[in-house]
């Protein structure tokens, strides 16, 4: 059975990826619009609508974005990644999160966090619970360097091709180069701590490979204000990233990010810098309320334990990856209407 | 809906209009304008020029087909698009007749080439030498055939036509020592 949407998408993307090229304005509004043709869903349409109402106005800074991502990334890549987070995760595997949400009566979150590495959550534990995670819909993982090994890495990239990754890398400019060995993956973007005296380094590295990148920065009651004031955002600039990903520490107040993340929501709204700005756990869990009228985040912890997170806090499950399956600890921990540890 | 669509819409149904009665060569953006009272400027907003609203056209249905009858294999899909085609045939007979850089027809063999990678792919054993070449050859067939049967006075239907191309393609795959049919 073919996917004939994706087929469509593939092509449709090609072309407007080089009419970007042209012009980046006219290309940027088309893809946006295209999107929308794509897109009949009530929430899918909102965001694209909002899109469109931010690139009403000429001199938005999205368009320097589109433009300069378009020159810079390799347009495959681009390409790629946008259609494992746009179709992949967000419109087939929210699909099926919805489906199996209504019939087994418990939360999925559309994406998983797993702090991974030989300092983490074993790579080959972490492939199984992708697999895991893609049988229930979710597409999208974002894996906490603890030491990854990018021969392991190179494997779960291969083997899901169809999924979008977030690679949030620490360590130094070694680490980063060692992604090499990825350069024919094209389905994730990698993240670099922007808070890291060798950032820049790192960036223009990343750059002259034409990868897809982001930087992040972390933040606590004391930081909040600073990560996002108007000197920390031109700074995010020189990083030329794709997008920003604000995160808040453990034990940072609920407020707290609460008030970022209304910050963070103005501050995309009138578009005044190339890059996407994220409070990372707010999008991930308003998204995930959007996709499914509940929001549930999960991250796996270092030693495999499952925490899930909510607007109103989060609860450790104390459930282990090595131990259950992924459905299994979600209908323990995420039964609809709650979380239980 | 919003605005930018209406007008896209607006535009596209003049340049339709336009072309049920004249060659595409002898249209202009101007013309388009005038007969769905837009300025030069509102087409320039959505379009680089007349060959890109046409491409345009053919993109948005399209992809309307598709999402509509969700073909389940890749002649499935080559069906849905002869009917397409069938269905608007006094557009795209006018259409297909302009060649070069940027007209439909280059567009159009762009959007066949994975549609017939595919093929390639379930008709033919895996490696068959020159798989680059088969495409492109029976994407240039593809076309010419489409261009003549949208031309000719008693089009064949839909379904015959993908009937005829089928045959080809399989006759091919055979003789190349295909997959078992």
């Amino acid at each position: 059975m073919i996917d004939a949407t994706k087929l469509v998408i593939e092509g449709a993307i090609d072309r407007a990826l080089r009419q970007i090229a042209m012009d980046s304005r006219r290309g940027l509004r088309n893809l946006v619009d295209l999107g929308l043709l794509f897109n009949k869903s009530g929430w899918r349409q909102f965001f694209l609508r909002s899109a469109q109402n931010m690139l009403s106005d000429d001199n938005s800074a999205y368009y320097e974005l589109a433009r300069r991502l378009q020159s810079t990334v390799d347009n495959s890549r681009l390409k790629t990644f946008g259609i494992a987070l746009g179709y992949e995760s967000c419109t087939k595997g929210a699909k099926r999160i919805r489906e199996i949400e209504q019939s087994h009566g418990f939360d999925i979150p559309w994406a998983l966090t797993i702090l991974a590495g030989s300092e983490g959550v074993s790579q080959d534990a972490a492939n199984r619970l992708i697999a895991q995670g893609k049988n229930l819909g979710v597409h999208a993982f974002a894996l906490i360097d603890q030491g990854l090994d990018m021969e392991a890495l190179r494997r779960t990239l291969e083997e899901h091709q169809d999924c979008a990754f977030l690679l949030m890398l620490q360590g130094g400019k070694k680490q980063v180069q060692k992604l090499e060995v990825l350069e024919e993956y094209q389905n994730f973007i990698v993240s670099i701590d922007a808070g890291q005296e060798d950032a820049m380094e790192k960036t223009e590295w990343l750059q002259s490979r034409r990868f897809l990148y982001s930087v992040h920065t972390f933040y606590n009651d004391n930081t909040a204000s600073q990560v996002i004031d108007p000197e920390s955002l031109d700074r995010y600039l020189q990083y030329a990233p794709a997008a920003v990903f604000l995160l808040a520490e453990a034990g940072t107040k609920v407020e707290t990010l609460h008030r970022t993340a209304e910050n963070v929501v103005a501050i995309r709204k009138t578009p005044n810098y190339a890059y996407l700005l994220f409070e990372a756990l707010y999008d991930v869990m308003y998204l995930d309320n959007i996709i499914s009228q509940d929001d549930c985040a999960m991250a796996i912890t270092k030693d495999g334990k499952a925490v899930c997170l909510r607007s109103g806090g989060s609860w450790s499950s104390g459930c282990s990856i090595y131990e259950n399956s992924l459905e299994q600890i979600l209908r323990r921990t995420a039964s609809k209407g709650g979380c239980h540890g | 809906m919003a605005e930018s669509s209406l007008t896209k819409r607006a535009l596209a149904g003049a340049m339709k209009t336009l072309m049920a009665s004249r060659p595409f060569q002898k249209i202009n953006v101007g013309d388009v304008c005038e007969l769905c009272q837009m300025n030069r400027k509102s087409f320039y907003y959505h379009f680089r020029d007349k060959y890109d609203l046409v491409n345009w056209i053919f993109q948005t249905e399209f992809i309307a087909v598709m999402q509509e009858k969700k073909p389940d294999s890749y002649w499935e899909m080559v069906e849905q698009l002869c009917a397409y085609f069938y269905e608007n045939r006094a557009f795209y007979r006018n259409a297909l007749s302009v060649e070069g850089q940027n007209s439909f027809r280059e567009y159009f063999q762009e959007v066949l080439a994975p549609v017939l990678q595919g093929l390639m792919d379930s008709e033919f054993a895996p490696n068959t030498p020159e798989s680059d070449f088969l495409v492109t050859f029976y994407s240039d067939a593809f076309t010419a055939a489409l261009i003549r049967w949208l031309s000719s006075r008693n089009c064949q239907k839909p379904g015959d036509f993908t009937a005829m191309l089928r045959l080809c393609v399989e006759a091919t795959a055979q003789k190349l020592g295909g997959k078992e049919t």
